[in-house]
């Protein structure tokens, strides 16, 4: 009878753990207190910890909090630069020469002081580990006169840099301690650099968090401190969880998560109503675009006058903005709404049918053509999916037939930046907040370029590029930035179509938590 | 025995090398390349660091080159490096790994007990209504799809009535179990910590259920079958002749045979709840091999398809030796021969 | 583990059995779950064959507000971009229905074929094929098929092409089994004396005694290639927007799952035709030799 016992052994085993099951399944309790370790949920884009080979969304939320830089921006401003490593600094007229006089007594979370030596090896690391980020240091070069002095100086005038250097990219490491860790600063650091291992597990910053683990996948573990400068944060223990916004709904309304981060309209919805969290929305810089291919070589059909009108006129912005979220707005120009040189209502681009039926009949009518767009990410709880399928019924309208190509962005992205996609739909988030960095979406430029746009195609809009990009003064700037929209509006190569609802949500026990428009979110500033 | 196994090795030594060829072919016959997706928006328009990169991670060379280095690091255990996570595939395998077993374990379990609780019941009553009802409920388990099952069950039990957490293995920011087999609720259990356990059970149980539904059914219909076979056979009669009870009947003699069938189809839907976990771990953010392989797929990270590849396949060749060793501990007749 | 060598009395048994049962082959319709299956089936197809008549809106049309809930207007309510689900379940049958069987057909006959020369034929050119299903079988299906419709471009066409690449194998299995357990047969071996090619000696002599098993295997099957495919399109690898494609319209439901129509409906469409067509495949599985049972349970992909 052995193996009877084996089966009721088995029963039993059974009933056990469905015995335990019952008892565990009671609803997770929830004190109305705050947590003592705050949880977020974040969809991840991680890849290092190393702030000389990080340049993605999430490892900047993280990496700021851990670094500090130079410069920073707070409360939800993304205008005015802040002082933080550096305590003031001052610039010569034509913005080539910037001097910063550092703060005293900030030390790094190992007691260790911050120096100007460890500005130059921090930016010097960036630059030669030619990184992602590494284009932010390009045309600069860096010096220490003194301990307590660092001069950033520019090839070309760049008013921009300040702006620059309060990514976290730039952020200050330890450069005793990455040192011995196998890091350095030297021309050949793109080979000989190895301490992004040793900064994936451990930390080397002066920022109010310190890295307790890390992992790209799952979840990282940031707790305060001790050592840090500045006021210390509210949260001793920081969890930042990776999560699909689908989860990020569930862990919100369980109290699994207290802050959720790439929550959409589609997502929203559920919380209505639900008073145990606070949610804040404002508009995020991000831009979602469209743009049809100029380059004969790759369609005869985009690269036409024609369709660029059709295309134009026969999108109907204020139905794509209802797909983008409450507090979303259309972007009337390729710059965010709340830079410099911002185009205005004034510049929006109504709907007509008729204008754009026109052209698709100069065209010859029944066009078609294809729409690549990634399906596998979502930014701000937005897919592309539903936005290119609102696209292509709206141009059907107008007698384009859009053949959508979605693919994974491992597949699709490639296409995109090998300017072979004959329409596209992307998005752009600013790689630090200036509107230097739209430039990027003129002929001959990145964007541009994959959007088959090339060098000389359009002389009026690339001389206003030439000017803005050296032009010191700010209210000259202004006029030109809005002139570069206006042409590349009237091009409509690139078409920019809005900016989604950056929507964070907390629980009432953490307190409303805002969008940051540079950094995303200030983990540190949360629940003050 | 030995045999057995040196054979599945030799078989799976084929297979390894047959999914290396076919996954090399179809990522540089097709179009896509990892590559692009890890430079940044402005790297990827500096033409030198593209090179860099390429010529870093070996993709420069000609794709044969690429194969024999591959292989070469596969027979030193090197499973080379991913793209996507940027670690060695071995790592990602043995961190993803437990977490899909202990799911797809879990899931066996639950399909044993209740499958195989109601198999039986269906063969005892053959042919009633309740073996219909039965029947209908085994195929149901087959039939459900498992994405739109797993967003349902969540819906109900975590999201409206909060019954189970909706995500990951445990909460967030707990730490896990000091790492002994990988299985959080063993390894808390092992460290003699009860709440982890229980914590651990929690997030494991309303996925696995999701999981074992195909599986219920299998292994229902499977009992029943094997049951009825036995049931109509000598030695089940001559003990039945002797005058044993009729439980005993049951319990000892026909299960016992009823049993064999049942352990080897076990094994073969083990190795197939992969299909089943690459579904639902995208859905309960269940960090394992199933959302693993979504993303080597979806970024045609070729040397972590192929490391997801060779780790199924192991575990095929694991799964199929436990149960032949099952199958010889359970049956008489093997046995004694 | 594998396949021993079959007992000549046993497979004489065997023979007999199966002959006995397909005589009481009509009593598997008096089953009632066949009868469901079928009255489900039936159902479908005749929403494939009236389906534009049924559906009350375009099923691509984005004319109503976004996320109606059921009403009498729209019966399943809207979905996010605001088209009508109902509209799109009863289109959603033209694609799903009409691709399964197409798919489970092309594989049954690359399978079927391979299995049937690999049986026949035996010896060397048994066991190359057979290593090759072996390979294939391996081969973790969905990893396969998420790997080539990624790499293809998600669409339609590429998801079948995946899944036929992953499923042929389980046809060669079971064709080799039974062209294997015939090939011996005393009728056979006389029309080979006859001077039969083994062409005609399959195509004549041993089809016709394997299609009814081989059938029964590919009605299951239609409801795992069902499933695969859908899966396929919810992962966001199959059928491309706006396709009215059951899993796919799964996954746009999942984002905003407390609207529960959008997803709801099309998966319980899913999975009542794969439930009927497991319902019949079973019932017909039961009515020919219980040991195909064992054949076709291993079929699980």
């Amino acid at each position: 009878m052995k193996s009877s016992t084996r089966i009721g052994g088995l029963v039993a085993l059974a009933t056990g753990v469905a015995l335990v099951a019952v008892g565990c399944s009671a609803p997770a309790e929830e004190s109305p207190d705050s947590p003592d370790t705050l949880v977020i949920d974040k969809s991840f884009d991680l890849v290092t910890a190393d702030p000389a080979r990080m340049f993605e969304t999430t490892g900047g939320i993280v990496l700021h909090a851990v670094y500090d830089s130079l410069l920073t921006f707070a409360d939800g401003n993304a205008e005015e630069p802040l002082p933080s490593v550096a305590e003031s600094w001052e610039v010569n007229d034509d913005a080539t020469v910037y001097t910063f006089n550092l703060r005293d007594g900030i030390v790094f979370s190992d007691g260790s002081p911050l120096t100007s030596d460890d500005v130059v090896f921090s930016l010097d690391r960036v630059k030669n580990i030619q990184g992602n980020g590494s284009f932010l240091m390009a045309g600069l070069s860096v010096e220490a006169p003194d301990e307590d002095t660092v001069v950033i100086t520019s090839e070309a005038p760049n008013t921009a840099v300040p702006a620059i250097l309060t990514s976290a990219t730039l952020g200050i490491v330890n450069k005793d301690v990455v040192e011995e860790n196998g890091g350095t600063d030297a021309e050949d650091a793109i080979d000989t650099d190895t301490a992004e291992e040793y900064l994936n597990s451990a930390s080397a910053g002066s920022g109010p968090y310190t890295i307790e683990s890390f992992d790209t996948t799952t979840e990282v573990v940031l707790v305060a401190n001790p050592e840090y400068w500045g006021e210390a944060p509210e949260y001793d223990r920081v969890v930042i969880r990776n999560a699909t916004a689908e989860t990020q709904l569930q862990d919100i309304q369980s109290g699994t998560a207290h802050v959720a981060l790439d929550l959409g309209s589609d997502q929203l919805g559920a919380l209505e109503g639900n008073d145990e969290i606070i949610t804040s929305t404002s508009s995020s810089p991000t831009i979602f675009f469209l743009f049809a291919n100029a380059n004969v070589d790759v369609s005869d059909v985009t690269a036409t006058d024609d369709f660029r009108e059709a295309m134009k006129y026969g999108l109907d912005r204020d139905a794509l903005l209802e797909l983008a979220g409450d507090g979303a707005s259309v972007a009337y120009g390729i710059i965010p709404n709340t830079y410099l040189g911002a185009l205005g209502e004034d510049a929006a681009v109504e709907r007509d049918v008729d204008r754009a039926s026109a052209a698709v009949a100069r065209l010859g009518g029944d066009v078609t053509v294809s729409l690549e767009y990634p399906n596998d990410i979502s930014v701000a709880g937005i897919n592309f999916g539903p936005v290119a399928e609102r696209i292509a019924a709206q141009l059907a309208e107008v007698g384009i037939t859009v053949e959508l190509a979605p693919g994974p962005v491992a597949t699709t992205l490639e296409n995109y930046r090998n300017g072979t996609e004959e329409m596209g739909l992307w998005l752009w988030n600013p790689d630090y907040p200036d509107s230097a960095d739209y430039l990027a979406f003129g002929p001959g430029e990145i964007v541009g370029l994959r959007a088959g746009w090339a060098e000389g195609s359009d002389p009026a809009l690339e001389s206003v590029m030439d000017q803005v990009s050296t032009e010191t003064d700010a209210a000259t700037r202004e006029t030109l930035y809005q002139d570069f929209q206006k042409l590349e509006n009237e091009a409509s190569v690139i078409v920019p179509l809005f900016q989604p609802a950056a929507t964070v949500v907390a629980t009432t026990a953490v307190g409303q938590v805002d969008f940051d428009p540079v950094f995303q979110l200030d983990i540190a500033a949360i629940g003050k | 025995m030995l045999m057995f196994v040196l054979r599945r090795l030799g078989a799976s030594l084929l297979l390894v090398l047959g999914t290396t060829i076919v996954a090399f072919l179809l990522t540089s016959v097709l179009p896509g390349d990892a590559l692009t997706a890890r430079l940044g928006e402005r790297a990827a328009a500096n033409a030198e660091l593209v090179a860099k990169l390429r010529a870093e991670l070996g993709l420069d060379r000609p794709i044969w080159e690429q194969f024999f280095i591959y292989l070469g690091g596969l027979v030193r255990g090197d499973l080379g490096l991913s793209l996507q996570s940027n670690r060695p595939v071995t790592e990602d395998l043995a961190q993803f790994g437990p977490a899909s077993a202990e799911l797809a374990l879990m899931a066996t379990v639950i399909a044993l007990v209740v499958g195989g609780g109601l198999g039986i019941v269906a063969a005892l009553r053959n042919n009633t209504w309740i073996d219909n009802v039965l029947r209908a409920f085994s195929l149901g388990g087959v039939s459900v799809p498992l994405f739109w099952f797993a967003l349902v069950a969540t819906s109900i039990f975590s999201t409206t009535l909060r019954w189970f957490p909706s995500s990951g293995r445990l909460d967030a920011g707990v730490a896990a179990p000091p790492h002994v087999t990988g299985f959080f609720t063993i390894d808390a259990l092992l460290a003699g910590d009860l709440p982890l356990f229980g914590q651990a059970f929690e997030h494991l149980i309303l996925p696995a259920l999701v999981l074992s539904a195909p599986m219920v059914g299998l292994l229902m219909r499977f009992t029943r079958a094997s049951v009825l076979d036995v049931v109509g056979q000598e030695y089940v009669r001559a003990a039945e002749a002797k005058g044993l009870a009729p439980r005993t009947v049951v319990f000892g003699h026909v299960l016992r045979g009823a049993l064999v069938p049942v352990i080897t189809i076990v094994g073969t839907a083990f190795a197939s709840l992969l299909a089943g976990t690459v579904l639902v771990e995208q859905i309960f953010a269940w960090p394992g091999i199933g959302s693993y392989a979504y993303r080597s797929a979806t970024t045609l990270d070729l040397s972590a398809i192929v490391g997801v590849t060779i780790f199924v396949a192991l575990v095929y060749i694991v799964v199929n030796f436990v149960t032949d060793v099952l199958y010889g501990a359970i049956d008489p007749r093997i046995r004694r021969a | 583990m594998t396949a021993t060598a079959p007992n000549p009395v046993d497979e004489l048994d065997r023979r007999r059995r199966f002959r006995m049962r397909r005589v009481r082959l009509p009593r598997a319709w008096r089953r009632p779950l066949a009868v469901i299956g079928l009255v489900v089936v039936a159902f479908w197809v005749l929403v494939v064959i009236f389906g534009p008549l049924i559906a009350p809106y375009d099923p691509i049309a984005q004319d109503s507000a976004r996320y109606l809930p059921p009403s009498a207007e729209h019966l399943f309510g809207t979905d996010g971009v605001g088209r009508d689900v109902f509209s799109r379940v009863v289109s959603g049958a033209r694609i799903s229905l009409p691709v399964a069987v197409g798919l489970v057909a092309l594989s049954l006959a690359i399978g079927s074929t391979v299995g049937a020369i690999a049986g026949y034929a035996g010896g060397v050119v048994d066991g190359v094929l057979m290593r090759i299903v072996d390979l294939f079988f391996s081969f973790p299906a969905i990893v396969l098929a998420m790997a080539v419709s990624a790499a293809l471009g998600p669409s339609l066409l590429n998801a079948v092409a995946a899944i036929v690449v992953v499923s042929w194998p389980a046809y060669a299995r079971v064709t080799r089994s039974l062209v294997l357990g015939l090939r011996d047969a005393n009728y056979i071996q006389a029309s080979r004396l006859l001077g039969a090619s083994a062409g005609r000696a399959l195509l004549r002599d041993i089809a016709p005694n394997v299609i009814g098993p081989i059938l029964v295997v590919a009605t299951l099957e239609l409801g795992n290639a069902i499933l695969l495919l859908s899966g396929l399109s919810f992962l966001g690898l199959g059928a491309v927007p706006p396709t009215p494609e059951w899993g796919a319209m799964v996954a746009d439901g999942a984002r905003a799952f407390y609207n529960y129509w959008v997803a709801l409906f099309p998966g319980l469409a899913i999975f009542s035709v794969v439930l009927a067509f497991n319902f019949i495949g079973d019932a017909l599985r039961d009515a020919l030799d219980p040991r195909t049972e064992r054949a076709v349970g291993n079929v699980e992909v």
